[in-house]
C-alpha cells in the first residue's frame, strides 16, 4: 500500500512540473514574439512608464505608445480611465503622467505646486446618436440649444418640433430620447458641458460644467470612459451621446452636425473644420508652468464670434488635450532619473513625430507654435534639479 | 390506489417543480458556456495567445501578456495567501479554546463574503498612494538598500488585494478539512509523545490534505476571476511584466476594460479573454479533484 | 514542549496580524469618510443627489438600488435554489448525483467580469427586444412600466445576481438537508409519506440553516460589483420605472473611485465603501445568529 501512495505523489508532482515547465516555456517563446528591435534586450532593460487619463485621448496616446515602444525600448503604460481620473491620479502621485481634456481646475493646480501643462493633441466631442430608422450617411442637425434641452430633459422625444424642424425624417420617430452620459470624471464632459453652458444660459446655471455633473435629464444612462458611451449608444436604440470624435468615426456610429455660432451654418465634424476653429482664434497660451485653468478653445472661439460672422466651417466643440506631469519629476514615487528622462523624452516625441498618429486617428495635430510652447515647457522638467 | 388523488397530484406536481428548477438553473449556464464558446473560439487564434496587447485597430493584438499578469498575480499572492489562510484555518481548528479564536472567526467569516471592491479601496490607500507610510510618518521604508514607499499602481499592491480575498477562503476551507480529522487519531499521535505542533503538521494535515489542496484550488480559482480589486491596484497594462512595482495587465481586467468599449477587435479578445479564464478554472477544479479522488482512493 | 510553544506564538502573530488588518481596513475607511459623515452627517444615508460641482452627495438611491438588486436576486433564487437543493439530494439518483452537483458548482466557478460581459453583451439586448419592450407594450397602463427601456438597469442586474448567487444558497441549504438526521426522514417515509411532504417536513426542519443562506446569498449579492457596473446604467437617483437604470454601492465605486477629483466627491466613495464594510459586519453578525443555532440544535440531537 505504501508504494501505491508513493506513486501517486509521484504522479501529482509530474503533472504539477510539467505544467510549470509548459508555462516556463510559454511565456518565454512568446516574450521572444515581441516587437522587432526589441529582441535583444531583455525585459529588465525596458524603461515602464505609467500614465493615466482622458479616454477622449486614449486612442491617440496607446497607438503613439505602440509605435514608440517598436522604436526604443520604452513603454508607456496608458491607462484610459478618464479625464478625473488623470487629474486625481496625478494629484496624488501614483502615475507618471496624467492626461486630460480638461486643464487642472485652478485650486487643485495651486495645490500641486508646480504642474506643467502640455497640450498634445486637439480632438473635438460630437454628438452621437442611435436610431434605427434612419439611415447611417444622414447626418442629422443640432443646434446647441437643442443639444442642451434634450440633456436638460426640455425635449425628451425624438419627434420634438424643434428636431423635426431642422430633420424632417425624424417626423414619425415618437419614442422616449434617452440621454448617454459619462458615468466616469470626464474631460470629455467638461468640453462638452463647458459647451452646453455657453450656448444654453439654463445650462449654465442648473448644472454648470466640470468633469462631473449631475445630470438632469430623466432617461439616462451612464457609461464608463468615451468607450463606454460609445459601446452604449451603438446598442440601445433611440439614445444620445457625446464621444470624441474618433470613438464615433472608428466604429461607425453616426453623429450630427453642429450649428456654427459665428455663421449659423451647419457644421460636420471633419480634421478640416476642427482645425479651422483652432487656427481662427489668435491662441494667447500661459506659459507651461502658469495655471490653465482659463483655457478654453470653445470659450474663445464663442467670445470671437460674437463679433466675427465670417468664421466659417469651424466646428464649435474643440478642445485640447493636455499632459501634466511634475516639474520636479523626483516627487513621484517611484522614479528615477532614467525614468523622467525616458518621459520627457517621449513626451518630446509625443508633440512632434508622435503627431503623424493623430490625423489617421481622426485627431487634429498641434499648431507648430503650440508645439514650440510644449517644448519649451519640457525643457523645465527636472530630476532632483538637474535638467533632462 | 386507481383512483385520481390530490396527494399524488402534489407530489406530481412537486417533484416536477423540482426538475423544472433545475433546467431553469441550467439554462444561463448552457447559455454563458455557449456564447463563451462559439464567439471565443472565433476570437481565438495562435496570434492572440502569444502577442501582447494593441492598441485597437492594430491587427495582431493578443492577450499574451495578460495571461502572463494573470498567472503572476494568482502566483504571488497565493505566496501570500495560502501560508497565512493556512495558519488560520489551523489556529481555528486545533486552537479552537484560545481566547482569539472566536475573533478571528468572526472577522473571517465577515471577510470570507466581503465585496471586493472595498479591499481595493483599502489596498490604494495604504499602498498605492502611501497612506501606511504616512500613518507611521515616514515617506518610505528602507531595508538595506532595498526601499519601499507608496507604490502606485503596482503588481505587488494587486498581488496584496488578492491575497487578502483569498485568506478567508483558504482559513475556512483549511478549518473544515482540519475538523474532520477524527479525534482518535490526534490522540494516538499525542499519546506517543508527539509536540502538539508536530500531531498538526505531520499528522492532521496530511489526513487532511486533499481538502486543504482543494481549499488552495477554489481560492486559487475565486481570486483567478477577481477584477475589481485590480481596478484600483494595478489599472493594468499592454506589456509583458517588467517589475513587482510596475503596473500589470491581468484576464479579468482586460475582459472588463475590452468589453465595455465599442471596438468590435477588443470585445473579440474579451470574449476569448474569458474562454481562458474559464477553461483554465474548470481544468484546475476538475482536473484536481480527479487526482485527489484517486488518492482517496487508498 | 517548546517546539509547541513557537508554534503557538506564530499563530497568534498571525492571528494579530490579520485581525489588525482587518481594523486597519475599518480605521481607514471610516478616516476617509470622516469628513463626508461630519458635513452631513446622517441625511448622507437618507437624502439624494449627487452633484460634484454643487459638492451635494447623498446615497440613499444607492442603497435602494443595492437592496431592491438584491431582493429580486433572492426572489428568484431562493425558490429555485430550495428545489433544486431537493432534487439533489433526495430525487436524483446515486450515479448522477456528482455530476448534477458540479453542474450546479459551474455556476459558481464563471467569474463575475464574463457574467457581466455576458450580460452586456448578449443577455441586455436579448431581455431588451423579447422580454422587456413585449411586457410593457402589454402592461403599459400601469404607470410602473412606462419609461424608455434600454435592457440595462435595476431588473437586468437583479436577474443576473440571481444566477451569481443560485449555487451559493443551493450549496448551503444542501448541506443543511445532509445534516438532518435520518431517523426523521426514515419516520416520515414509513409512515407513508410522499416526496413532496418528506421535502416539507425536511425544509421546515432547517427552516434557520435557510434563512442563514438566505443572508449569505443575499451578502454575496450585496457585495457584488463588477457584473452589476457593467449593466446598472449609473443612474444617481431613484429608479423611477421598473426598466431604469440605477445604481448600486459597490457598482458606483467601480465606475466613479479612481476618477473623483473633487475631494468632497472622493471621500463620499470611501463613505460608501465603509457603509459597505459596516453591512457585511451587520450579515455576518446576523447570519451567525441564525446558522448557529441551527447546527447547535441539530448536533444536539443524537442519532
Amino acid at each position: 500500500m505504501k508504494r501505491k501512495g508513493i506513486s501517486r505523489i509521484v504522479l501529482v508532482s509530474i503533472i504539477v512540473a510539467v505544467i510549470i515547465a509548459a508555462g516556463v516555456a510559454y511565456v518565454f517563446v512568446a516574450s521572444n514574439q515581441n516587437q522587432g528591435t526589441n529582441q535583444g534586450t531583455t525585459p529588465t532593460q525596458k524603461i515602464r512608464i505609467s500614465g493615466a487619463g482622458s479616454t477622449f485621448v486614449a486612442y491617440f496616446m496607446q497607438t503613439a505608445a505602440y509605435h514608440y515602444a517598436q522604436k526604443y525600448p520604452v513603454e508607456v503604460d496608458y491607462a484610459s480611465i478618464g479625464s478625473g481620473g488623470g487629474i486625481k491620479q496625478f494629484m496624488e502621485k501614483t502615475v507618471d503622467f496624467g492626461a486630460s481634456d480638461a486643464p487642472l481646475p485652478r485650486s487643485q493646480w495651486e495645490k500641486a505646486g508646480d504642474a506643467l501643462h502640455i497640450p498634445v493633441v486637439i480632438g473635438a466631442v460630437v454628438v452621437v446618436y442611435n436610431i434605427p430608422e434612419i439611415p447611417s450617411n444622414i447626418r442629422l442637425k443640432f443646434t446647441g440649444q437643442i443639444v442642451a434641452d434634450i440633456y436638460l430633459g426640455k425635449i425628451t422625444k425624438w419627434n420634438d418640433p424643434a428636431l423635426v424642424s431642422l430633420n424632417p425624417q425624424l417626423a414619425n420617430i415618437d419614442k422616449p430620447i434617452t440621454v448617454v452620459h459619462r458615468s466616469d470624471g470626464s474631460g470629455t464632459t467638461y468640453v462638452f458641458t463647458q459647451y452646453l453652458s455657453v450656448v444654453s444660459q439654463e445650462w449654465a446655471e442648473k448644472v454648470g460644467y466640470s468633469t462631473s455633473v449631475n445630470w438632469p435629464a430623466p432617461n439616462k444612462i451612464g457609461g464608463r470612459g468615451n468607450e463606454g458611451v460609445a459601446g452604449v449608444v451603438q446598442k440601445t436604440p433611440y439614445t444620445i451621446g457625446y464621444v470624441e470624435f474618433t470613438y464615433a468615426v472608428k466604429n461607425n456610429i453616426p453623429y450630427g452636425m453642429l450649428d456654427n455660432p459665428s455663421t449659423g451654418e451647419f457644421v460636420e465634424p471633419t480634421i478640416q473644420t476642427i482645425a479651422k476653429t483652432v487656427d481662427y482664434i489668435a491662441l494667447t497660451l500661459p506659459r507651461g508652468d502658469e495655471d490653465w485653468s482659463e483655457v478654453s478653445i470653445i470659450v474663445s472661439f464663442f467670445e470671437l464670434a460674437k463679433t466675427n460672422k465670417n468664421l466659417s466651417g469651424a466646428f464649435p466643440v474643440v478642445s485640447f488635450v493636455y499632459v501634466f506631469i511634475y516639474k520636479e519629476l523626483s516627487k513621484v514615487p517611484g522614479m528615477t532619473k532614467e525614468k523622467a528622462k525616458a518621459l520627457v523624452e517621449f513626451l518630446r516625441w509625443l508633440v512632434k513625430d508622435g503627431q503623424q498618429y493623430a490625423e489617421p486617428l481622426y485627431y487634429v495635430p498641434l499648431p507648430q507654435s503650440v508645439t514650440n510652447l510644449a517644448l519649451e515647457t519640457l525643457s523645465m522638467a527636472k530630476f532632483q534639479g538637474s535638467n533632462l | 390506489m386507481k383512483m385520481f388523488s390530490l396527494k399524488k397530484f402534489y407530489n406530481l406536481a412537486f417533484i416536477s417543480i423540482c426538475v423544472i428548477a433545475f433546467i431553469l438553473a441550467m439554462i444561463p449556464l448552457a447559455w454563458i458556456l455557449i456564447e463563451v464558446i462559439i464567439r471565443g473560439i472565433s476570437a481565438l487564434s495562435i496570434e492572440l495567445l502569444i502577442n501582447t496587447a494593441n492598441p485597437p485597430g492594430i491587427p495582431g493584438g493578443g492577450i499574451a501578456n495578460y495571461i502572463q499578469g494573470t498567472i503572476i498575480l494568482v502566483g504571488l499572492a497565493s505566496l501570500i495567501g495560502f501560508p497565512v489562510g493556512l495558519l488560520l484555518g489551523i489556529f481555528l481548528s486545533e486552537y479552537k479554546e484560545h481566547k482569539l479564536a472566536p475573533y478571528v472567526r468572526f472577522f473571517v467569516e465577515v471577510f470570507a463574503e466581503f465585496p471586493a471592491i472595498v479591499i481595493g479601496i483599502f489596498i490604494y490607500v495604504i499602498l498605492v498612494r502611501g497612506d501606511i507610510f504616512k500613518l507611521f510618518g515616514v515617506e518610505k521604508v528602507c531595508i538595506g538598500g532595498f526601499c519601499i514607499g507608496a507604490t502606485g499602481f503596482a503588481a505587488i499592491a494587486g498581488a496584496i488585494s488578492l491575497a487578502l480575498l483569498m485568506i478567508p477562503i483558504v482559513a475556512k476551507s483549511v478549518e473544515e478539512s482540519l475538523s474532520l480529522v477524527p479525534i482518535s487519531i490526534k490522540e494516538a499521535a499525542l499519546s506517543l509523545g508527539m509536540s502538539r505542533w508536530k500531531s498538526v503538521f505531520i499528522i492532521s494535515i496530511s489526513y487532511a490534505r486533499s481538502g486543504i489542496l482543494l481549499a488552495y484550488i477554489l481560492a486559487l480559482s475565486r481570486i483567478a476571476g477577481e477584477a475589481a480589486p485590480l481596478l484600483l491596484t494595478v489599472l493594468g497594462s499592454f506589456y509583458w511584466f517588467t517589475g513587482l512595482f510596475d503596473r500589470i495587465g491581468a484576464l479579468p481586467l482586460a475582459i472588463f476594460t475590452y468589453g465595455i468599449s465599442p471596438f468590435e477587435d477588443l470585445k473579440a479578445q474579451a470574449w476569448a479573454a474569458s474562454l481562458l479564464l474559464i477553461l483554465a478554472i474548470l481544468i484546475l477544479n476538475i482536473g484536481l479533484k480527479i487526482i485527489i479522488k484517486r488518492k482517496f482512493a487508498w | 514542549m517548546k517546539g509547541d510553544k513557537v508554534f503557538l506564538y506564530i499563530l497568534i502573530f498571525v492571528s494579530l496580524l490579520f485581525i489588525l488588518t482587518v481594523f486597519l481596513l475599518g480605521l481607514e475607511l471610516y478616516r476617509g469618510s470622516e469628513n463626508v459623515f461630519r458635513i452631513f452627517g446622517i441625511n448622507f444615508v437618507l437624502t439624494s443627489g449627487w452633484d460634484p460641482v454643487k459638492n451635494i452627495f447623498g446615497i440613499a438611491p444607492l442603497i435602494l438600488g443595492s437592496f431592491i438588486t438584491c431582493l429580486i436576486a433572492l426572489i428568484i433564487a431562493v425558490p429555485l435554489s430550495l428545489f433544486i437543493a431537493y432534487f439533489l439530494n433526495e430525487l436524483t439518483p446515486y450515479q448522477l448525483k456528482p455530476y448534477f452537483s458540479s453542474l450546479i458548482e459551474l455556476l459558481a466557478a464563471v467569474p463575475s467580469v464574463v457574467y457581466g460581459l455576458w450580460a452586456l453583451l448578449v443577455l441586455a439586448p436579448f431581455l431588451r427586444d423579447n422580454v422587456y419592450l413585449p411586457l410593457q407594450r402589454a402592461l403599459s397602463f400601469i404607470p410602473f412600466f412606462q419609461g424608455a427601456v434600454t435592457g440595462y438597469g435595476i431588473l437586468t442586474a437583479g436577474i443576473v445576481l440571481s444566477i451569481m448567487i443560485l449555487p451559493t444558497i443551493t450549496s448551503i441549504t444542501r448541506e443543511a438537508l445532509g445534516l438532518v438526521p435520518s431517523p426523521i426522514k426514515e419516520a416520515a417515509i414509513s409512515l407513508g409519506a410522499m416526496q413532496y411532504q418528506v421535502a416539507l417536513l425536511l425544509f421546515k426542519y432547517i427552516k434557520l440553516a435557510i434563512i442563514g443562506a438566505i443572508i449569505l446569498g443575499f451578502a454575496r449579492a450585496f457585495g457584488e460589483a463588477m457584473a452589476v457596473a457593467m449593466i446598472i446604467g449609473g443612474k444617481h437617483d431613484f429608479p423611477s420605472h421598473i426598466f431604469d437604470t440605477g445604481y448600486t454601492l459597490p457598482s458606483i465605486i467601480v465606475n466613479e473611485f479612481t476618477e473623483a477629483v473633487n475631494p468632497l466627491h472622493y471621500d463620499s466613495l470611501v463613505a460608501v465603501g465603509f457603509v459597505l464594510f459596516l453591512i457585511a459586519l451587520a450579515n455576518i453578525v446576523v447570519a451567525r445568529l441564525i446558522i448557529y443555532r441551527t447546527t447547535r440544535f441539530m448536533k444536539g440531537v443524537v442519532v
